[in-house]
């Protein structure tokens, strides 16, 4: 249940972004999470609903993004998806592969009011 | 207002790493994650591993576990500098409290830091903490499905054991199923099967380990 602790993670992102831009209230929180996280949607979904409750982000929607794991292969040069974490090249076969995408966890938006004006 | 940006969640954790990893290359200390299930025997593979290392290299432990401080009486007798990590429920080890471990030892007169991480083959396997290679440990009474399910771990390992295979005449585990299975997750990963308490297998792993060392210590001159 690492949603939980990357969910605490991602709280301690949106407080310092909120006193940074003088937020007063969110409504939309935006995150990319790549396919080698191994996050279950409604845990982080369930884990955000807990986490929010009391903080300016109360009434924030989640909007969650996943990004497919993506390769190169090492052997012929091939760019391609991983399926069901079979790193293994389409094009010749070869199992010496590297990951370039798929382990991203980041927060891409904040959309709330602030108290400046 | 829209705020956009591109910010690493965990970046609170990768600040740490950086420091973890930049007081680990200051002293030359190389540091293992070893990752696995409750019952692997991860422990087990730590008394083998000091049993054949500890007059070689100076090594030290930090030990990880939800409750209780068994794992790290089991390794007292073999004299190692020893840290003991409760994380009260938490499943996985971050960077801060590896850290706050590091500040306890004497790096300058450590060869080797192996972690013994939470028993748990996701949530570990999520957290950098700073290593340099997760080492992910399974068992044949687990089941030869393991890589297939946490195919994660076993694709960020720099290394896998596969222990108790001195218990394979006693179950259904197939030895072949388990490394196909794995050879589509990570083609490259050396593989050690031994039994850690029975002792096949393990001065191979035993070799690897040294040249890990070896090879580590000459690249940080």
């Amino acid at each position: 249940m690492h949603e939980m602790s990357i969910v605490e993670h991602l709280f301690g992102v949106i407080d310092d972004i909120a006193e940074k831009e003088h937020l007063t209230s969110i409504q939309r929180v935006e995150v990319e999470i790549g396919g080698m996280r191994q996050i279950v949607p409604e845990l982080f979904q369930f884990a955000f609903d807990a986490a929010k409750d009391r903080t300016i982000a109360a009434g924030a929607e989640l909007v969650m993004t996943f990004v497919p794991i993506q390769a190169t292969c090492n052997v012929c040069g091939a760019v391609f998806e991983v399926q069901l974490h079979e790193y293994v090249c389409g094009s010749c076969g070869a199992a010496d592969v590297k990951v370039t995408a798929g382990k991203e966890i980041l927060i891409t938006s904040i959309e709330g009011d602030c108290n400046d004006n | 207002m829209i705020i956009e940006l591109r910010q690493d969640i965990l970046v609170a954790n990768q600040k740490m790493v950086s420091v973890v990893k930049e007081r680990l290359a200051q002293e030359k200390v190389l540091m293992l994650n070893i990752i696995g299930s409750p019952g692997a025997g991860k422990t087990s593979l730590l008394e083998a591993t000091l049993a054949g290392l500890s007059e070689r290299f100076r090594v030290a432990i930090i030990e990880a576990d939800v409750e209780t401080k068994r794992d790290s009486e089991r390794l007292e007798r073999f004299g190692v500098p020893l840290y003991h990590i409760n994380t009260g429920g938490m499943c996985h080890l971050e960077s801060d409290i590896i850290l706050s471990s590091l500040d306890q030892m004497d790096l300058a007169a450590t060869d080797i830091v192996i972690i013994e991480n939470v028993g748990n083959l996701i949530c570990p396997a999520d957290f950098d903490i700073g290593e340099h290679a997760k080492i992910a440990v399974s068992s044949v009474p687990e089941g030869d499905d393991k890589p297939s399910k946490y195919p994660v771990l076993f694709r960020e390992a720099e290394a896998v054991v596969l222990n108790k295979t001195d218990l394979v005449p006693y179950t259904n585990f197939s030895v072949e199923n388990f490394t196909t299975d794995l050879r589509r997750i990570n083609g490259t990963v050396p593989l050690f099967e031994l039994s850690a308490t029975g002792g096949d297998g393990v001065q191979v792993w035993l070799d690897w380990l040294i040249k890990r060392v070896e090879l580590s210590q000459s690249e940080n001159g």
